[in-house]
């Protein structure tokens, strides 16, 4: 997998590179819009990773020329602005995803992924996901644990299979909240413990060895708790 | 403000119609009395001729009674009768005066007169004549005298002056009406524009001609005004923006790595969340001043009111339920609203999260939808008078000693989110506390 970085703060570009290739990405900087444009239209990248305000070319300028050129390339958009029209007219030029500065690198991490698995969608062969002695077949809405079906509300359902859909991985509430309730809205670190709480009581009672970890000023991580 | 309101205003209501009025009742009363002047100088004189006519010619026959027998009397009369244009009849024992074909009862004495119609069968037409009595004691003498032509005059007169009267008034008002309208077209336009800048438009600026009329000067002016406020405005946004931006580069900086570190040091996840909360506390700020300025564009759609009712419900009812409060959602019907998905959503959700936090272990918190109305009451302990005018303002929390977690922005947010979209929040507390969103 192979990703544009165009940022323009020296030190968050080297972070954001260090992280990405800890992750196994293959990476490209830029630190000007002009620089991000060039490599933008004659390489080939997976996503583009793009700050909204750039030196010498706006971020949302090289995403008008980059989608000009007929380049799909997803894009998701860095911005310090925090202007709800900012993020639409950045939807509207042609991003793919919004990120509000300051973010958390695991929110990043799991937007251009789920942008990369978008872009490059192929029905999947199975409609089951699988963790330990938990199985989740979102064709019929079924969870089952040790072949006995788990009871679980729609929302909790959706939580875990988004959960699952990421698992190892570290899962933010404002994502969360996003891909589960479909609202663009923090509602706050309480909210969403106390339903993560609930779902994890219900697969404790029905001995699923999965375990939802708790890390604190960032999110959830789902993974597997064979012991 | 109510933009239908004023596009619907009814020209009757400006100021300009009341001036209409008022001056076509000037004109009314200017107009009569010329009516009345030019009258009395033209036909009134004429009139009074005749009168005058008639009086001299009755004070001569009272004189001639006077001086003469019955015979010679009468004998004089008809010397006089074939002298002047006063026609004079009468009736006795030797003769018989009569030119009339008819001569009614009722003709009163000289200096009063009657205005009657008689047909000249010598003529052969309908003539006019003003007539009045003589009384003498060798009996009462008509006297009478044509004045048809005069007649006429004051008829056509009259008819001539109540048409004029009609016509101005008539044209005094539709003039007023139109030029009240045209002005409270430009005065709306005021409005409208002015609407245009409240709703955060600050670009909106007034049409005008250089050398105009006063409302030409006034919208230079305005805009000369707005020109400034907008200047200043964009000198603030960017402050803000910069501030915003320099402060989100190190912020950034800074939630990465302590979320780097996270790692190897599990500890640092406190800092985490503090630094969170400062962030947080920063965004909701910002987002607040900027829908109070109208800077926040609204991304418009019908909301599916009662899913979003059920989906606050859903996802707070955990919380409620930890502090021991049962949610119950009562939809009557949905309303249909137009609005901005997430917003409304986060005005609801900030309204039942209030009312967990501050209703009490065990309260009831009941979520209520109608056609046009959605409202959060909950039993608990309720909030004084004082604070209840207090709630909405920046930072403000009734419980002095903070001991709940949040930023005192949630009821303040939920105001402007409502101004925003035209509706109305009202807040009262007679059993527990009560939050109602209306429409209108």
């Amino acid at each position: 997998m192979k990703l544009l970085l165009v940022e323009d703060d020296q030190q968050n570009r080297e972070f954001l590179y260090k992280a990405f290739v800890e992750q196994g990405y293959t990476l490209d900087c830029a630190e000007d819009g002009q620089q991000g444009l060039m490599l933008a239209t004659c390489e080939h990248y997976d996503a583009i990773v793009l700050d909204r305000m750039l030196p010498k070319l706006d971020g949302l300028q090289v995403l008008l020329a980059l989608r000009a050129t007929g380049k799909t390339t997803p894009v998701l958009i860095l911005s310090a602005l925090d202007k709800v029209d900012d993020r639409v007219t950045g939807l509207k030029a042609g991003g793919d995803d919004y990120l509000t500065k300051p973010f958390s690198f695991s929110e990043l991490a799991i937007r251009v992924e789920n942008l990369i698995k978008r872009h490059t969608f192929h029905a999947p062969l199975t409609t089951k996901i699988n963790l330990a002695n938990l199985t989740l077949d979102y064709s019929d809405q079924r969870v089952d644990v040790n072949g006995k079906t788990l009871n679980l509300q729609p929302k909790e359902f959706k939580l875990l299979r988004y959960l699952l859909d990421h698992q190892n991985k570290l899962v933010t509430r404002t994502l969360l909240f996003e891909s589960v309730w479909e609202y663009h809205f923090d509602p706050g670190t309480n909210v969403i413990d106390v339903h993560i709480a609930r779902l994890r009581k219900k697969l404790a009672e029905a001995s699923a060895q999965l375990e939802i970890e708790t890390v604190r000023g960032v999110g959830y991580r789902l993974k597997a708790n064979v012991s | 403000m109510n933009e239908h309101g004023l596009r619907l205003f009814d020209p009757r209501k400006s100021s300009v119609w009341r001036l209409t009025l008022a001056f076509a009742a000037i004109t009314a009363v200017t107009l009569l009395l010329a009516i009345i002047l030019i009258y009395q100088l033209l036909l009134g004189e004429q009139s009074r001729q005749v009168e005058r006519r008639l009086d001299a010619e009755k004070t001569r026959i009272e004189a001639l009674a006077s001086e003469f027998d019955k015979g010679s009397f009468f004998q004089q009369l008809d010397v006089f009768r074939n002298e002047g244009e006063i026609l004079i009849f009468w009736q006795s024992e030797y003769e018989q005066s009569q030119q009339l074909s008819f001569l009614p009862d009722n003709i009163p004495a000289l200096p009063q007169t009657i205005v009657f119609p008689v047909l000249d069968t010598g003529r052969g037409q309908i003539r006019l004549l003003t007539t009045g009595k003589v009384k003498t004691h060798h009996g009462d003498i008509v006297l009478a005298t044509a004045t048809e032509h005069l007649q006429r005059l004051i008829v056509d007169f009259k008819s001539i002056a109540s048409w004029t009267f009609i016509i101005a008034i008539v044209l005094t008002g539709l003039f007023g009406y139109l030029f009240s309208r045209r002005h409270l077209r430009r005065v709306n336009y005021f409005n409208e524009t002015a609407e245009q800048v409240q709703n955060g438009d600050l670009s909106a600026r007034l049409s005008h001609k250089n050398k105009g009329d006063e409302f030409d000067r006034l919208a230079a002016h305005i805009n000369t005004m707005l020109d400034a406020v907008e200047e200043n405005f964009a000198l603030v946004q960017g402050i803000t923006d910069n501030i915003a931006h320099d402060l989100k580069t190190p912020l950034t900086r800074l939630k990465l790595n302590i979320e780097k570190r996270l790692e190897d040091q599990p500890q640092m996840g406190y800092e985490l969340e503090q630094l969170n909360n400062i962030i947080n506390t920063f965004d909701a700020m910002l987002k607040l001043t900027r829908l109070e300025h109208g800077q926040f564009p609204l991304k418009l759609e019908t909301i599916d009111s009662s899913q979003l009712t059920h989906d606050v419900c859903e996802i707070l009812q955990p919380s409620a339920e930890q502090n021991g409060q049962i949610i119950c959602v009562n939809i009557t019907s949905p309303w249909q609203l137009n609005g901005d998905r997430n917003l409304i959503f986060q005005a609801i959700f900030n309204l039942v999260e209030n009312a967990i936090k501050y209703a009490g272990k065990g309260a009831t918190i009941t979520l209520a939808l109608d056609e046009k109305s959605f409202s959060v009451t909950d039993n608990g302990k309720g909030v004084n008078e004082q604070d209840l005018k207090q709630l909405t303002k920046r930072f403000y929390r009734s419980d002095p000693a903070r001991q709940h977690e949040g930023f005192g922005l949630g009821l303040a947010t939920v105001k402007a989110i409502c101004n925003r979209h035209k509706l109305n929040l009202s807040l009262s507390s007679d059993n527990g506390f009560c939050v109602k969103i209306t429409n209108d």
